[in-house]
């Protein structure tokens, strides 16, 4: 080795390393959305190790409240018990007024459908770089999960959309407070239409697309998916607006506060059944 | 132990120590980075040149769990790796108390070229009211605290 390469060994080192980053850096262009072959296998590599840790903790946190902290457990269990027979007696309700409506056969399938459309999962861990972007979910390719299939959280409040990658037991799943997601949205009331986008700061999002002389928005209105976009159905209940500004721009700004709660983000529900004149 | 497996081992741990915070508390990760600690710590420990590859390899694993672009993460990971071990080479990092100004400075540099990194690219980064600012005292506090036990271990071993 020539002696100047041997006093610059660190140094070149460095460089090269440097450059084959900004290489995989420039090689996204052309692939856009879809991650490199790299991305992916490690991924696939630590994906079952972020599993095992949740499983960890997950068995640690069953032992612990199943055998050891026992305290609150009886007012936890009368408390379930009201809600259960209220939720009973809804349901009494609700069945009974279905039934009236269709044949008791159409009824059955109309149940059979419903339960089959969403798979449940548990989040298993969040985006390395920033919380607000995606999570990853113990579901993947060989539970039927594909990209674009709509997150819900348990109170059927919208969360994101199964993206890139997905291996065989995990997916990871975009969320609506990403900068770069884009969600066809509507209001409550005068049903006013634009686009929902994270706004990068962490937890809320913009509302984009509205008209600075649209005058038929109010603060703390709901906003509901539109179903425009293709991907996602509508009705699913997204957030709150937060605030409604208005600048020299073209558009109002608008922030939402999403229903999304991460501290309440355990476990969510993926649509997997294709919906009519989605995806 | 051979360079590779100690930094497959770092890697590793590192990983387990970020899942096991997320399921702590999410908010927290915003503020603990323990791969950017990883890397410090081994840049110190063992060289530029392995701070560097160590840096590049945490840094595309936290990019391949996250929908940014895949290499941001990684090549200011590459750089704070490298500077690090470069750095501790020509000044004494030894006594605590510069010992903490510098693993903080390096958290600081780490994180100063992620959002740079992440304004060129248009990314977003999570402010977290504030919160990712604590980050560089976070980690020059786990460093801190980390190091002296690993030298106190490495002299035992050696013993």
């Amino acid at each position: 080795m020539p002696r100047f390469l041997k006093e610059q060994k660190k140094s070149l080192i460095f460089a090269g390393l440097l450059f084959a980053q900004l290489v995989l850096i420039s090689i996204q262009v052309p692939l856009g959305e879809e991650p490199s072959y790299l991305e992916k296998a490690v991924f696939f590599v630590f994906a079952p190790v972020q599993r095992a840790v949740h499983g960890l903790f997950a068995t640690t946190g069953r032992i612990w409240d199943r055998y050891i902290y026992l305290r609150r457990v009886e007012a936890q269990n009368q408390t379930l018990r009201d809600e259960l027979f209220h939720v009973r007696q809804t349901n009494t309700l609700l069945t009974n007024a279905l039934s009236a409506l269709k044949e008791t056969k159409e009824m059955e399938t109309a149940l059979a459908t419903l339960q089959k459309s969403f798979l449940v999962a548990a989040v298993i861990g969040v985006d390395a770089s920033d919380i607000y972007k995606s999570i990853i979910i113990d579901k993947g390719s060989n539970h039927g999960l594909t990209s674009n299939m709509p997150v819900l959280d348990r109170y059927g409040n919208l969360v994101g959309r199964v993206t890139t990658p997905i291996s065989p037991r995990e997916a990871t799943v975009q969320l609506l407070t990403d900068d770069n997601s884009s969600i066809g949205v509507l209001s409550e009331t005068n049903k006013v239409v634009g686009q929902l986008s994270g706004n990068a700061k962490g937890g809320r999002c913009w509302f984009k697309y509205v008209l600075a002389t649209n005058e038929q928005l109010v603060e703390g209105e709901e906003l509901f998916t539109s179903g425009f976009d293709k991907i996602f159905p509508p009705g699913l209940k997204v957030g709150k607006i937060l605030s409604i500004a208005t600048d020299n721009s073209l558009f109002k700004r608008i922030e939402v506060e999403p229903h999304l709660n991460f501290r309440e983000l355990s476990h969510v529900a993926v649509i997997t059944q294709k919906i009519e004149g989605m995806r | 132990m051979k360079p590779l497996i100690k930094g497959g081992l770092t890697i590793l741990a590192a990983f387990v120590l970020t899942a096991a915070l997320r399921q702590i508390s999410v908010p927290l990760l915003i503020c603990v980075n323990v791969f950017t600690v990883a890397v410090i710590l081994f840049g110190l420990i063992e060289g530029e040149t392995q701070g560097a590859v160590l840096g590049m390899a945490c840094g595309l694993v936290v990019d391949s769990f996250s929908l940014g672009i895949f290499g941001l993460s990684g090549l200011a990971n590459t750089v704070t790796g490298f500077l690090s071990g470069f750095i501790s080479r020509k000044m004494n990092v030894l006594p605590i108390g510069r010992l903490f100004v510098f693993t903080g400075l390096m958290g600081a540099l780490d994180l100063g070229l992620w959002v740079l990194l992440s304004a060129v690219f248009s990314e977003g980064f999570p402010w977290g009211g504030g919160f990712l600012l604590a980050q560089p005292l976070v980690t020059a506090a786990l460093a801190t605290v980390v190091y002296p036990i690993h030298r106190r271990i490495k002299t035992r071993y050696e013993r």
